[in-house]
């Protein structure tokens, strides 16, 4: 059962994410799986990234969001859950440094959180599992003109 | 009764010369030794050319005169008539059976215990990751990437699918291209006065129609499915031509009447859409490469106009990663999806919503370049 003393981390072996503008958007490299979350649900994702305790994350959103102490809690309770069942993130013991973000002056609107998931590509790669990705070879010469 | 000695081989725009057999794998060594076989008894169907993909040299050497005809022409417009360089960067050896009487030394690419499904065939690799091979119904091809160099085995030219003569050695090449940091995107790209429109999307999203509607319209064409993507130095994005093919869907037919003439059936059971090289309809529209200015994210939608608004870094990302790490043969990984991040946050993008007067996408396109660039 989830406590707000809980912390988590991405599933870095299989997940990649991306913050742009509170949306984050994640993948799922090995099933296939992605998914996206915005605004409220982008902030979230920053500070689970981060590895703040659910605790953490709901001071945060209530000092930023318009929004009362229980709807905050029930919502990230249980985007959690959700995050936690499809593998995107796993439990942590790793305590961050303290989150220094300035509050904004006036609080933001405040929309539920929603995990948007699609399946259609994991559909595919059941179908195909993926190749593995190759290793850099030891032996690359760098790319001229290229940054990676 | 003694194998004659080779010729010299015919070189268009090159210098006859081997490179040495790199020491490598058994399976692979044996490939390497059966194409050598076949030049010496065949130097009359031994064709050379050169290329440049995505600014790196290719030399492509194929015993089977048709064979190399049809696994030219994806390339033809990339192709280069100078003088091979020392520095050739990828050297593909090819051979076809039925021309040269040549079998296939080894019977699979099983070599290593281990597989991967991709689409109808088999890739393997070897535990260092140094060898990739990957088998088709009637072809077998090695890529060590360590002396890039691809070897390769085919039935015969006339049993190639509508695919390999579309999209020939896809599978090595997104491997050989991701080790130059070139990564295949699942895109479209076009480019007018040097300056390109990525189309990212989803199958069906409209990435085709979006291209073909602006390489009829005047616009020089780079792809409509995979392209290649590199980030410079400066950090700015490059798009790279990878093959001049195209696949015709039905609704095609109708819109784009200068390409059907050209179209190559499918004989397969697979096979329903048809394959056009472009090389043969609009030669001198096909670039090699273009700098990246605007982010183009195709959607149908139900309306007569097609109009262009505003997308965010999120939308763009969605667009675009998804289908380029996962559906692609190589994946790339976190650092794949990295450039995929940068590209959207650093370049402009908007959604381009397709009506259903196709002839308006060209212009919505000029406009749209014209709004980012000034």
């Amino acid at each position: 059962m989830l406590t707000l003393q809980a912390r988590f981390r991405p599933n870095e072996k299989e997940v990649a994410a991306k913050v742009l503008d509170e949306e984050a958007i994640i993948i799922n490299l090995s099933n296939g799986i992605y998914y996206s979350m915005d605004k409220v649900g982008g902030f979230l994702w920053a500070m689970v990234a981060e590895g703040h305790s659910l605790e953490e994350i709901l001071a945060a959103i209530v000092a930023r969001y318009d929004v009362s102490l229980e709807q905050a809690r029930a919502d990230i309770e249980r985007l959690a859950a959700e995050l936690l069942q499809e593998n995107v993130v796993l439990a942590s013991d790793h305590t961050p440094p303290p989150r220094e973000h300035p509050e904004p002056r006036q609080k933001v609107a405040y929309e539920s959180p929603q995990l948007n998931i699609y399946r259609d590509m994991g559909d595919l790669l059941a179908l195909d599992p993926p190749m593995p990705g190759l290793e850099e070879i030891p032996w690359k010469e760098p790319a001229e003109g290229s940054s990676g | 009764m003694p194998e004659p000695s080779a010729p010299s081989p015919p070189v268009r725009g090159g210098e006859a010369g081997d490179p040495p057999i790199p020491e490598c794998a058994p399976t692979v060594t044996e490939m390497h030794a059966a194409f050598a076989r076949a030049t010496t008894l065949c130097p009359d169907r031994f064709v050379v050319s050169s290329y440049r993909f995505a600014g790196h040299e290719v030399r492509l050497r194929i015993v089977g005169r048709d064979l190399a005809a049809q696994i030219g022409r994806p390339f033809a417009h990339l192709e280069i008539n100078e003088k091979v360089s020392p520095t050739t960067h990828l050297t593909i050896d090819l051979w076809d059976e039925e021309e040269t009487g040549i079998p296939c030394p080894v019977t699979s690419t099983d070599t290593f215990g281990s597989g991967w499904t991709i689409g109808n065939g088999l890739t393997t690799a070897s535990p260092d990751g140094r060898y990739v091979g990957h088998q088709l119904r009637q072809s077998i091809n090695w890529l060590d990437r360590k002396a890039q160099h691809v070897v390769g085995w085919t039935a015969s030219s006339k049993q190639l699918s509508l695919y390999e003569r579309g999209k020939p050695l896809h599978v090595l090449l997104s491997v050989w291209y991701n080790d130059r940091d070139v990564q295949m995107v699942h895109a479209g790209l076009v480019s007018k006065n040097g300056k390109g429109v990525l189309f990212p999307g989803m199958g069906g999203a409209g990435k085709s129609t979006s291209a073909l509607a602006c390489l009829c319209a005047g616009f020089d064409y780079l792809g409509d499915d995979y392209v290649g993507l590199q980030v410079l130095a400066e950090g700015s994005f490059v798009g790279h031509s990878l093959y001049n093919s195209t696949w015709l869907e039905p609704e095609h037919i109708s819109h784009f009447p200068s390409l059907p003439p050209h179209a190559i059936p499918g004989t397969l059971p697979r096979e329903e859409k048809s394959l056009v090289l472009l090389s043969h309809v609009l030669p001198k529209r096909l670039a090699r490469s273009a700098p990246i200015s605007v982010l183009a994210l195709p959607r149908i939608v139900d309306t007569h106009a097609t109009r262009f608004r505003p997308a965010s870094k999120g939308e763009a990302l969605l667009a675009l990663a998804p289908t380029s790490m996962l559906a692609l043969p190589f994946r790339t990984g976190v650092r794949g999806f990295e450039r995929l991040a940068r590209l959207v946050e650093h370049v402009p993008r908007y959604w381009l919503e397709l009506g259903r007067d196709l002839s308006q996408i060209p212009r919505r396109v000029d406009e749209l370049l014209a709004e980012v660039t000034g």
